[in-house]
């Protein structure tokens, strides 16, 4: 591969990987505070909940 | 399972009761507990290696991918210990997801992995001191010297052993002593780890041309990428101690998921940080490189490579790495200590080992005898064997273990979402698990290649495990609140059924009973079958197991009335069983007795909109690995002369077909089966659909109508057609679950509203049958 092709590429695995990881915390996070207020928290209750379908 | 509280009664007035451990761990503490077992030996040697064999960039790249991988099984750990939140981690994600053995082996394996790492940390600890304490003049002791080396090597297992005690007496004091002090010692290794990451930004930022160094970028390929990523992923693995503080944690469903997920996140972004720092810390051309590439002489370095590196990077470098090294071993030490402890204790709890595991101090409250045992395996590596291979097998048996973890979080989702109570459910479940499982089969296969003694030791320790469990563990090993316990397993027959088609018929009550008679022995007569009739005893978590017997009589009439109906005709079986969750244990005898089809009665009332039929009936239709039939208004005073099929060219068709024609009295007009299409759109040729379903279930297809009717709304549809019918026989929907907890599905919104009596049918249809429905 060519090097300035390889060093694009792999700067932007750093940064999808540090994003994805931040993104995935954040949302889970945010899924966590979610449940906490919730009543039921049953695996089949919180999927329809957080889908806002409850 | 028992539904687990937040916090046990005891917190309320602030003393934990005798025999549990106290809630003290702070979302802070136990952060801090993951990032002191992550932060440790593995990034410091895995950094010069990682750029020996992947060049400038592979380094930074593995550690930011790795990262990733991580997180995978992170939100695995996150969800399981937010829904079991106790101690014991992967060893009770085990038990409940697969049973005792596997829950023993989960154990067993971790217990030795933390133990042993436990111990390479404290000579990783030693070797670090007494090698600092020689390059100062403070020991007068040169390596180079035979004898001298000697004397080294003896010092060091001294203070290994010397700093092995003091955190087995840390550990001693309680989880708050050492939550808090191995928070102190952590941060201490972040501020330096930090401090190394940014004093490379700022010689970046000052001296530009020194990122040249990353050409070239991957000087042997990108396959080496996969090395190094194995290689390094044991620095990841710190959420595993996270899951084992669950009883020491306070409001543990929030704070146990938060601190694995913030802990991957903070070490992956220092990680990164700190291999980019060393990529840069020498200058290309300095006279100190003998012409070589900067990457070149880092890597020739290999494991020593990142000292050498920061050593050039800032002044008073080796003292910085020295403090930094000390710092993360004793804190990674403390963590193991921690981690091998829980993990013996649970076992002991549970009576799979003696029970000296399972003392807990009557005034620190630390589980002292488990913490006597790890120390003894600590104290044996630590002054006896070598500590690279055993290590390795170390890594090997963590990589099984978050194997098995995210293999349960699966099967956990799966079988009891509806009794655990979760604190956190992964998004895209279950992508992220799936992920992890080939992550890691790939990183364990490069372990093979890295030492042929840990594959040694590996299956010696699982099979001195195993070893232990037959003889020890099966016999004395309590039951456990999840567990189903049996208490009647009857034949009532004499006749050999091995190869008969087994029925089995669940009764909840004489009512229920009386009305699933009528049409069980039809199908029993049709099949020419074996009847196992089941009574769950449901019991409520607040009660034990073995004290159900007080509903046990409901039962028991129930199944008398239909005994006193079917024994003459065929051959009978019964069981009776106290469980935690009704759908749950129907689903387990169903598979134990190798059942073909089951016959279930519903009421025609759903609990809860989150299910589509009902809370017992949604689950048994969702797992059970065989046919179903579910009757709801089917009583002993029904006669079916007209039956109804609506059918869309589903999997579910050709049993709709035959219960209707089994449940069709015999005496009836000449087609009094109707298959109906719905057309919206879909074009199903339901003639030949209907041709192809009688011929492959051999029924009498004289006995079959069909027809299509045009509609846009297919439920008010069906519901007017029906009204002309005695019996409707319907599919049950093949949307996947998550689609049907948004909406409920057409064929059970027909079965909610009709007024007729109606058959919910479902064939098994195996593994395509459980991907369709949960993927």
């Amino acid at each position: 591969m060519h090097l300035e092709v390889e060093i694009l590429v792999g700067c932007a695995l750093v940064g999808v990987s540090l994003a994805s990881i931040l993104s995935l915390t954040l949302w889970s996070r945010g899924i966590i505070e979610r449940i906490a207020e919730s009543e039921q928290q049953t695996a089949r209750h919180l999927i329809k909940q957080l889908n806002g379908k409850e | 399972m028992a539904k687990n509280s937040p916090t046990s009664p005891a917190d309320s007035v602030g003393h934990a009761p005798h025999g549990e451990l106290s809630r003290e761990l702070s979302l802070f503490h136990i952060t801090m507990m993951g990032l002191g077992m992550m932060i440790g030996a593995g990034v410091f040697l895995g950094i010069g290696i990682s750029i020996h064999e992947a060049g400038p960039g592979g380094v930074v790249l593995t550690f930011a991918l790795n990262g990733l991988l991580a997180v995978f099984t992170a939100m695995s750990f996150a969800e399981l210990s937010s829904a079991i939140p106790r101690a014991g981690g992967a060893y009770n994600f085990a038990r409940i997801g697969f049973g005792r053995r596997a829950s023993f082996l989960a154990g067993w394996m971790e217990w030795f992995a933390s133990s042993v790492a436990g111990a390479m940390y404290a000579l990783t600890f030693a070797i670090y001191t007494v090698r600092f304490l020689c390059k100062t003049g403070l020991l007068n002791l040169q390596p180079e010297n035979p004898v001298d080396l000697v004397t080294i090597k003896t010092i060091e297992t001294i203070v290994a052993v010397c700093t092995a005690l003091l955190f087995i007496y840390i550990n001693f004091r309680g989880a708050s002593e050492t939550g808090k002090i191995g928070a102190i010692i952590t941060m201490g290794q972040t501020l330096f780890v930090v401090t190394i990451g940014v004093v490379g930004v700022v010689t970046m930022v000052r001296d530009p041309d020194r990122l040249a160094n990353f050409t070239p970028f991957m000087p042997h390929g990108w396959s080496r990428l996969l090395m190094t990523m194995g290689f390094t992923y044991v620095a990841f693995e710190g959420y595993e101690v996270i899951a084992q503080a669950g009883d020491e944690a306070k409001d543990p469903k929030r704070n146990l998921p938060k601190a694995m997920l913030y802990s991957v996140l903070i070490v992956t972004v220092l990680y990164t940080l700190v291999a980019f720092a060393t990529v840069v810390s020498v200058k290309a051309g300095d006279a100190a490189l003998n012409g070589m590439r900067p990457d070149e002489w880092i890597g020739q370095y290999k494991e020593k490579g990142f000292g050498e590196a920061v050593a050039k990077l800032m002044p008073y470098g080796n003292l910085v790495l020295t403090l930094a090294v000390i710092f993360s071993s004793t804190s990674a030490l403390n963590a193991t200590i921690y981690s091998a402890t829980r993990a013996s204790y649970a076992l002991g709890r549970d009576r799979m080992l003696p029970k000296l595991f399972s003392r807990i101090h009557p005034h620190r409250r630390t589980p002292y005898g488990a913490l006597l045992c790890t120390a003894a395996i600590v104290l044996v590596v630590a002054v006896l064997l070598p500590t690279e291979d055993v290590a390795s097998s170390a890594s090997i048996m963590f990589l099984f273990l978050f194997f098995m973890v995210n293999l349960c979080v699966i099967k956990i989702r799966r079988s009891m979402a509806d009794e655990l109570e979760y604190g956190f459910i992964m998004p895209l479940f279950p992508l992220f698990p799936l992920l992890a499982i080939g992550c890691q089969v790939i990183l364990a296969i490069w372990l093979v290649h890295m030492s042929w003694i840990a594959w040694i030791v590996a299956p010696l320790w699982i099979a001195t495990g195993l070893i232990v469990y037959q003889k020890y563990a099966l016999t004395r090993a309590i039951t456990t609140d999840d567990e189903i316990q049996i208490i009647e397993d009857r034949r009532h027959h004499a006749e050999d059924v091995t190869d008969k088609f087994s029925i089995m018929v669940a009764v909840a009550n004489p009512d229920n009973a009386e009305a699933l008679v009528k049409s069980t022995y039809h199908l029993c007569g049709a099949k020419d079958a074996h009847v196992e009739l089941i009574h769950m005893v449901p019991v409520p978590d607040q009660v034990a197991l073995q004290d159900g017997w007080y509903s046990c009589r409901a039962g028991r009439e129930a199944m008398l009335v239909v005994m006193r109906e079917l024994a003459g005709h065929f051959p009978i079986s019964t069981t009776l069983r106290y469980c935690r969750n009704v759908a749950r244990g129907i689903v387990a005898a169903i598979r134990e007795k190798r059942i073909r089809l089951l016959v279930l009665g519903w009421h025609g009332q759903s609990t809860h909109r989150a299910f589509s039929i009902g809370s017992t009936v949604d689950p048994i239709i969702e797992q059970s690995p065989c046919d179903i039939v579910v009757l709801k208004d089917c009583g002993p005073d029904t006669t079916f002369r007209k039956v109804l099929v609506p059918l869309a060219g589903g999997p579910n068709g050709a049993l709709a077909l035959e219960m209707a024609s089994i449940l069709c009295e015999e005496d009836a007009e000449a087609t009094p089966i109707t298959a109906l299409n719905v057309d919206t759109g879909g074009h199903v040729d339901i003639k030949r659909f209907v041709d192809e379903q009688v011929a492959k279930k051999g029924l009498t297809r004289e006995r079959f109508a069909t027809r299509t009717i045009q509609a846009s709304d297919p439920i008010e549809a069906i519901l007017a057609e029906s009204e002309d019918f005695d019996l409707i026989v319907l599919g049950t929907t093949q949307k996947s679950i998550l689609r049907q907890f948004a909406r409920r599905s057409i064929p059970e919104e027909i079965a909610h509203r009709s007024s007729k009596p109606t058959v919910i049918v479902k064939a098994n249809i195996g593994v395509r049958s459980w991907l369709k429905r949960w993927i």
